[in-house]
């Protein structure tokens, strides 16, 4: 038999393999401090801190070791209540990371949950979810913050809930794009082909391709979430005294910052760290699951 | 070949895509009025450019794609306005293989995965055969099982498709340039398997292909699609030795390096006798 058109279908296996390795250290590069950071915080109650709500009117203010007047009892100096600083800061990433872990779970899961329907299904469904996203979208968050929590209460719950509500329709834009886009794939035509029943396809086939995605996207979304925490509690709509968060932090030391500028900073840079490492994480996980680099082989 | 009613027979087939709301592109009609008939037992070929509706009709067939307009039977049975429920129970009844072997299979389930999740959904109709007798049904050993698809090769992917195909067994399997993306010495195995299948298990098949030379080999009859319409229909060797449309002659003299003429047609007459022969 003479056979024309022949192309073949072999992929150079090994040039992935590299890309593959070299993201692997580089993503244990990125995730170490925050590895690191996260056991820290974790760990605060076996470590010998001082306790963070412990106030102490005669040790106002006490600049951080290394300033004249610093002592080691307070290695990060004192707030405008005499609160040990590094104590403070440390416990006040738990609930930070509470925070924007929960925000990101709850968010996450609707989110993607919804993109996929609307990638999957189409049709009316998909228009209603995809105007509900624009719509999510093109809101300021702050305002509706503002309203939620104003008409709410402040709990942690609410704040929780805002957050979410803030982020989901990111993923769900993004989920959807992918979705649209793996539902033609020839092993989806196939399943249903064979009777598969669209929930099954959905949570069976979509949702593990689609996971590398919903990865990458979670993990840099954690770091907007602690900066949306940060700026909600700096405005005193998020987290209630005496829970400490870091943005409440910025919003106590926010009137000293002329004299004791170390009450406002080490919040400031405990944030910025972390935001920046899982910012840097996610690029590498996302160099790891990049739509376009990925080859489904 | 039986009295029975044909495999699949479709009527007045219309597919157009069309886009709503401001700016919007004009219809296209990929499907333009297309009957099509499959008996038991047959293999048909659906030849034409890149653009001609191949694909469109050959997902409409498989009850996967866009149906705007038209009839389709299955073995007897209409299918336009059955419940959704009942619409998949019968779609099972037609398989497709696809042209691209790697993603005609999910890229994070292994082979032996994807076989019991095929059983878990059609439990009455996969207990004919066990995974490592199927394998072999298209000549893979059983250790490929464990294997995810981006451990295949080209060539066992697409028989891995074939074998998932042929696991429900099918009335009618549509397959749609099976070949194409495969090394000419994998296409032949492939396409004898094809032939094999249908002596074995008696399935029909509609094999979709830009390439006659396949057809030739392999299709009893033959469909010739130009523009969304079947522009020329009838036996193989008849339709191909004597083409009547104008669109079909161009598409035999565009074979590269072949002479088509009756002499060299007669001596690779017996598709049957070829066939066996990699």
């Amino acid at each position: 038999m003479i056979l024309g058109n022949h192309r073949t279908a072999d992929v150079s296996e090994d040039e992935t393999r590299t890309i593959r390795r070299s993201g692997n250290r580089s993503l244990w590069l990125m995730g170490l401090p925050l590895l690191l950071l996260g056991l820290l915080v974790v760990a605060a109650p076996l470590l010998p801190l001082a306790d963070p709500g412990l106030q102490d009117l005669r040790g106002r203010l006490i600049p951080p070791i290394f300033l004249e007047g610093g002592t080691w009892e307070h290695p990060l100096g004192t707030d405008q209540l005499g609160r040990d600083l590094l104590a403070r800061v440390i416990y006040g990433g738990r609930l930070t990371f509470v925070i924007a872990i929960a925000a990101v779970l709850v968010g996450s899961v609707f989110g993607t949950l919804l993109g996929m329907i609307a990638g999957y299904r189409r049709g009316w469904i998909d228009t209603i979810i995809s105007r509900v996203v624009d719509a999510q979208l093109a809101l300021p968050f702050i305002l509706l913050a503002i309203a939620i929590i104003v008409s709410r209460g402040r709990s942690l719950v609410v704040l929780v809930a805002v957050l979410a509500i803030i982020s989901w329709a990111q993923y769900a834009r993004v989920i959807r794009a992918e979705t649209l886009s793996l539902r033609e794939r020839p092993f989806i035509l196939g399943l249903r082909a064979a009777g598969a029943s669209p929930i099954r396809i959905i949570l069976r086939h979509i949702f593990p391709n689609i996971g590398g995605t919903v990865l990458v996207l979670a993990t840099l979304e954690v770091g907007t979430m602690i900066l949306a925490e940060s700026a909600l509690s700096f405005l005193g709509l998020g987290v209630v005294p005496p829970d400490i968060s870091w943005g409440g932090m910025l919003a106590g030391g926010r009137e000293f910052i002329q004299d004791a500028w170390w009450v406002v900073t080490f919040p400031g840079i405990a944030i910025t760290f972390v935001v920046m490492s899982i910012n840097l994480l996610g690029d590498a996980l996302r160099a790891r699951y990049d739509p376009r680099k990925r080859t489904y082989l | 070949m039986t009295n029975s009613p044909p495999v699949l027979q479709i009527e007045d087939l219309r597919v157009v895509f069309s886009e709503r709301g401001i700016g919007k592109r004009p219809d296209v009609v990929a499907v333009d009025g297309v009957s099509l008939c499959i008996e038991a037992g047959e293999i048909v070929g659906l030849v034409g450019e890149s653009g001609s509706g191949k694909t469109t009709l050959a997902l409409a067939t498989a009850l996967l794609g866009k149906i705007t307009e038209g009839r389709i039977s299955l073995e007897g049975e209409e299918i336009i306005g059955v419940s959704r429920s009942r619409m998949r129970r019968l779609r099972s009844r037609i398989q497709v293989v696809f042209q691209d072997p790697h993603g005609s299979l999910d890229p994070r389930q292994t082979v032996r995965k994807g076989l019991s999740e095929l059983r878990s959904l059609h439990m009455d109709r996969t207990a004919w055969i066990t995974d490592a007798e199927l394998l072999a049904k298209v000549g893979m050993t059983e250790d490929l099982l464990d294997h995810l698809p981006h451990e295949l090769s080209g060539g066992q992917a697409q028989r891995v498709s074939i074998a998932r195909a042929l696991f429900l067994r099918p009335s009618l399997l549509v397959a749609d340039e099976p070949t194409s993306a495969l090394d000419v010495s994998v296409q032949a195995q492939i396409l004898n398997l094809l032939l094999q299948l249908r002596e074995s298990e008696n399935i029909s098949v509609l094999l979709i292909s830009h390439d006659l030379s396949v057809v030739r080999n392999l299709c009893d009859r033959v469909y010739v699609m130009k523009d969304g319409r079947v522009v020329e229909e009838g036996e193989t060797e008849e339709l191909l030795g004597s083409p009547n449309h104008p669109y079909t002659r161009q598409l035999i003299a565009a074979i590269p390096g072949k002479d088509w003429d009756r002499s060299s047609l007669e001596s690779s007459n017996g598709r049957r006798e070829g066939s066996d022969s990699p």
